[in-house]
């Protein structure tokens, strides 16, 4: 481990060059998602779709967020040893409407959270960290991907290397600034650090 | 001079134990339980349960089928150079022969349609002779250079890899994949060597 620390500033001395810091991502895909099991929110469904494209008959999975309801769903993964105490973690949406509904905006809600291996924190009833972002505003074109990192940064206070991550995403489908009729289909998020 | 030749020593004695942490980003490993369905005929998600292991796994029949792996394209992917390097890890329950796949791929990104993105071909034919012992985990023709010429893909684009087991192989066994892993160009510049 030294040597590897040590050559890495050798090479940046040499050619004048720092590495970024962070700017690495982890993605997190439809079947790795938990349906939110609240109460008073809308379990998303997730499904299985077939896409027309060649060869014909693809298949792909989303999870659906249904409109006028608050649906949750959650998604975790483990921070991986690069990832540096504490240091803000950005999550991005991708999801796409429905081949049905219109309207040009979906609300969305996200929230993260750190657990510690053998910390005190109860893994069921500790808090995410966050705080929810409303008003984003997405494109209502059928199966056309968008994506959009939520205008409030979500922090990670408490985050270290090796913790597992929690991520909650929530359509908030009843809000008034949510005019797209349809459901969303949540196709990938992605979690830069 | 003199601190070029220090830093060469200093490679030569670091390079091996510091191999990986160069291109952190530009591998991808999936388990076989994360294959979906493909096309057509697709492979099935089973779990294998021998006397001291379980594990999920995608298994191939004797003939042709499908699976599809989702990835997404590496930060630092370097566009002007469309090729990835694909290995397959896995195990046939019967010796000898050949067992033949083909791979697809193809991108889609933000403003694009997700539901009718097509597959592109031009995967080389990763032909792996059959094994000498049954179940015995190998990879498939070593590091294969399987170059897909899907061109339009860019960086953080979502994408989907498709891997079928063809009908011209002359195992006759079932095949199981165990894992993929997915090695993508460097960009131009040195992101690749952020740990």
């Amino acid at each position: 481990m030294r040597c590897q620390r040590f050559l890495q500033y050798a090479v940046a001395l040499l050619l004048g060059w720092s590495a970024p810091a962070g700017g690495a991502s982890l993605y997190l895909y439809p079947l790795a998602a938990v349906p939110s099991g609240v109460t008073g929110e809308t379990a998303p469904t997730i499904t299985q779709e077939t896409g027309t494209g060649a060869p014909t008959g693809h298949k792909y999975y989303v999870v659906n967020f249904a409109n006028t309801v608050t649906s949750c769903a959650y998604l975790s993964t483990v921070l991986p040893k690069e990832y540096v105490t504490s240091e803000a973690i950005e999550p991005t949406i991708t999801w796409k409407p429905s081949a049905s509904g219109g309207g040009q905006a979906a609300v969305v809600s996200v929230q993260l959270g750190c657990f510690s291996p053998g910390s005190t924190v109860n893994y069921l009833t500790g808090t995410l960290n966050g705080s929810p972002t409303t008003g984003e505003d997405y494109a209502g074109n059928a199966h056309v991907l968008t994506e959009r990192s939520p205008a409030l940064t979500v922090t990670s206070t408490g985050c270290d290397p090796g913790d597992i991550a929690v991520l909650r995403f929530c359509r908030i489908g009843g809000d008034a600034n949510d005019l797209f009729t349809g459901v969303y289909q949540l196709i990938r998020v992605r979690l830069r650090y | 001079m003199r601190r070029h030749k220090f830093l060469g020593g200093v490679l030569i004695a670091c390079w091996i134990p510091t191999a990986s942490w160069a291109v952190a980003e530009n591998f991808i490993r999936l388990g076989g339980a994360n294959m979906e369905d493909g096309f057509g005929t697709s492979m099935t998600r089973v779990e294998v349960a021998g006397t001291g292991q379980s594990i999920l796994l995608a298994r191939f029949l004797n003939g042709a089928s499908c699976g599809l792996f989702h990835i997404t394209i590496p930060d630092n992917y370097d566009a002007g150079r469309p090729e990835m390097d694909l290995i397959l890890w896995g195990y046939a329950d019967q010796t000898g022969g050949t067992i033949e796949f083909t791979t697809k791929m193809g991108c889609v990104g933000v403003g694009e349609n997700y539901h009718t993105v097509s597959l592109s071909s031009g995967g080389s034919v990763l032909t792996w002779v059959g094994p000498a012992i049954i179940n015995r985990v190998e990879y498939i023709a070593g590091r294969t250079d399987t170059v897909l010429t899907e061109t339009g893909c860019t960086a953080t684009e979502h994408a989907m890899v498709e891997i079928c087991r063809t009908a011209g192989g002359t195992n006759t066994g079932t095949f199981y994949l165990i894992g993929a892993e997915f090695q993508f160009p460097c960009g131009a510049s040195d992101s690749c060597n952020t740990p």
